[in-house]
């Protein structure tokens, strides 16, 4: 029996781009869809609707984290075999998933993209703002990864189900690596695509330095 | 009261008036003014205001919790217990902000019916 996918997309404020991501994902043949409207003033929710994702929608705008957590609590509902994160900007290339979801046929729990592993243009800040937060991950949660912040990765049905992410904002993607780490689950890296776009620069809600120091004081003092 | 200077006079004069202005908030019986928070407003920006004009009621406080001459012993207290409090705060938000986030997945969720024709 061929696995059921899901693909979960976290968007906020991503009118503009939101129906090519869709499009272009559904070109590759998969059509089960989650667009997460993390509670858009504009019209991310009617346009992912009318593309043909299912849209589930935050009546208020909590994060990121908040939103892959309620993708994954609709993927349980439809009990999904696998479960792919793919980001809302644009960003990500759909030929990756396949090859994400190859490693999960292998026996791999999940599956993390990273930007790192093969030569691509990618930012200097970006380089840097990744290495920061590898080495702070590794240091926290004792696992090291080429791309902790990644926001394309692949879960099986057994790893999102005991996967549990309290934070409501961009520190999900390295909560999920202490989680990986916690249940001992089997993951893998393997290179992926990533388009980075005058549109996916200009957002300002990206993960940046502070934020990351701050996540690190909350995780050790309030968690 | 030899000597005052402006900074205690400012001191001073910012404590009375949070002083007179939660007093006016809790006399009219504002919804957000319970009779904690107006007493502990009224305790703190009362020391504050105290200790600006009359630094010798920190003195004998130091003397009454037999820190001796070592002042610097107060301060260190006081700053641990700020980030003990400034954690606290920390932390209950973080409570408060994840049930909302469970309240507005839960409200979300409820959408999910139509998902449900998920084919395998």
């Amino acid at each position: 029996m061929k696995a059921s996918l899901i693909i979960i997309i976290p968007a906020f404020n991503e009118s503009v781009v939101i129906k090519g991501v869709i499009r272009e994902i559904q070109s590759y043949k998969y059509t089960n869809i989650i667009v997460v409207d993390d509670g858009s003033p504009d019209s991310t929710f009617s346009i992912s609707k009318q593309a043909g994702a299912c849209v589930l929608r935050h009546a208020i705008n909590r994060g990121k984290g908040a939103a892959i957590k309620t993708g994954i609590e609709a993927a349980k509902i439809m009990h999904a075999d696998v479960v792919v994160t793919f980001d809302g900007d644009g960003q990500h290339d759909p030929k990756d998933i396949s090859r994400l979801v190859k490693k999960i046929s292998e026996g791999y729990d999940v599956v993390l993209g990273s930007r790192f592993l093969h030569h691509q243009e990618i930012p200097f800040v970006k380089r840097i703002g990744n290495t920061i937060a590898n080495i702070i991950t590794y240091f926290i949660y004792g696992i090291w990864v080429t791309d902790s912040q990644s926001g394309l990765r692949a879960y099986t049905k057994r790893a999102y189900k005991i996967i549990d992410t309290q934070n409501d904002r961009y520190e999900i993607e390295s909560e999920t690596l202490r989680e990986i780490r916690r249940h001992h689950l089997k993951y893998t890296e393997i290179p992926m695509r990533v388009r980075y776009t005058a549109y996916s620069q200009q957002k300002d809600n990206r993960q940046h330095i502070w934020s990351a120091i701050l996540t690190m004081m909350k995780l050790i003092f309030v968690s | 009261m030899n000597n005052i200077t402006i900074y205690q006079v400012i001191v001073a004069a910012v404590a009375f008036g949070i002083i007179v202005n939660r007093s006016v908030r809790f006399a009219r019986r504002e919804k957000a003014q319970s009779i904690f928070k107006y007493l502990t407003v009224v305790f703190v920006w009362g020391m504050i205001g105290s200790i600006a004009l009359f630094p010798s009621i920190a003195h004998w406080i130091r003397r009454q919790f037999g820190f001796g001459q070592n002042f610097n012993t107060m301060i260190f207290i006081a700053f641990v217990i700020l980030f003990v409090l400034f954690f606290r705060v920390l932390a209950i938000i973080e409570k408060i902000e994840s049930q909302i986030t469970e309240i507005v997945r839960k409200e979300a969720l409820k959408n999910i019916e139509r998902a449900r024709s998920i084919k395998k």
